[in-house]
């Protein structure tokens, strides 16, 4: 065998692109499939479970604490949660990503965990120094804001959001408090 | 968290929370080798994978660690690929070398090296994505396809001498 056995500098760069690309199938088939055969279970009743713990425990004694103190309100968000989309996003049917977005929506609400959010248009332009620049290859597509315990919980929360089954990716930024 | 940390997690609760940690671990490599092989039909990619899924989980509690989880799974979906697509005349023979000095381009597309994949014989297609795609080492690969190393070195070297073929013809083709 000659030198042409191994690959040439140009054909492994190019086989490292390959290599970083990704299509993702939406994880939420595998998972019904594998509920149907009975090889997993539903979390969902696991956080029942823990969020009506967590009702009768934080009534208990919120009913002490009340007039102490000034429960947060709603809207004090501490984390933001950016979604971006480049050529590697392959967006689905929209109504089934409408349903699996609201849905981890819930489960993050199931959490304790306050959420809101905004979908933008896929348009977008960019100021810079030297004029516009209105077709980037990364673009925001939305954001949602969170008010969570402590960044594993946002870092659990984003790991689960279905943008990240579409091959989208997630910036995780804490709010600055001046 | 390691590989056997994952599964012991999941093969403890067998909820839903402890899965996606599992399968967002091996999605990439999963889904990447699932389409090279299913020769980009994304749908039977699809279903492979998510069959690979239940015989998976069906004998997870019973894997013993002689691979690593990704080869596992991999052995497990090439399995399932070489059932669900329609068999190959195995007795045909092979693209051959023709004796015409290698082409190896300065400027290589992607798109024009996933084209060549796509063209190889199954056999080829599988080694060089195995390999030079997903970074299996020979030894693994003679474990997913029961072959030996040996083997596993030979068809990678046709199957390199193939995809530079399929280049150097198609871009004949061009120029003509």
């Amino acid at each position: 065998m000659n030198s042409t056995d191994k690959l040439s500098d140009v054909e492994r760069k190019v086989f490292d692109e390959l290599r970083n690309e990704s299509h993702l199938f939406p994880r939420q088939k595998v998972v019904s499939r594998l509920k149907q055969e009975g090889l997993i279970n539903s979390s969902k009743k696991h956080w029942h479970n823990l969020a009506a713990a967590a009702v009768i425990f934080f009534v208990g004694i919120s009913l002490g604490l009340l007039y102490q103190f000034k429960a947060p309100a709603k809207d004090t968000y501490n984390y933001m949660l950016v979604l971006y989309e480049d050529q590697e996003f392959k967006a689905g049917d929209p109504q089934l990503m409408f349903e699996e977005y609201s849905k981890w929506m819930d489960s993050v609400e199931e959490m304790g965990v306050a959420i809101t959010g905004q979908e933008l248009r896929s348009s977008s332009l960019i100021v810079n120094p030297f004029g516009y620049e209105d077709n980037p290859e990364i673009t925001v597509s939305g954001f949602f804001l969170l008010q969570a315990a402590s960044i594993t919980e946002v870092k659990t929360i984003a790991s689960e959001s279905p943008h990240l089954t579409y091959g989208g990716r997630i910036e995780i930024k804490e709010y600055m408090k001046r | 968290m390691t590989e056997q940390q994952l599964v012991n997690t999941f093969l403890q609760s067998r909820n839903e929370r402890d899965f996606h940690k599992l399968y967002d671990s091996y999605k990439l490599p999963l889904s990447r080798t699932a389409i090279y092989l299913c020769n980009h039909d994304l749908s039977i990619a699809e279903d492979c994978l998510q069959e690979m899924w239940v015989v998976a989980l069906n004998k997870l509690a019973q894997f013993e660690w002689k691979s690593t989880l990704k080869t596992w799974l991999t052995g497990i979906l090439i399995n399932i690929i070489k059932r669900r697509l329609p068999r190959e005349n195995l007795s045909k023979p092979l693209p051959t070398d023709d004796g015409i000095i290698q082409y190896q381009p300065e400027v290589l597309q992607a798109i024009d090296l996933k084209n060549a994949i796509s063209k190889l014989p199954r056999g080829y297609r599988q080694i060089l994505v195995l390999h030079d795609i997903e970074g299996f080492k020979h030894k693994e690969i003679a474990y997913l396809l029961a072959i030996s190393e040996g083997t596993s070195k030979s068809q990678l070297y046709h199957a390199r001498r193939a995809m530079r073929n399929y280049l150097r013809d198609s871009k004949q083709k061009i120029y003509e």
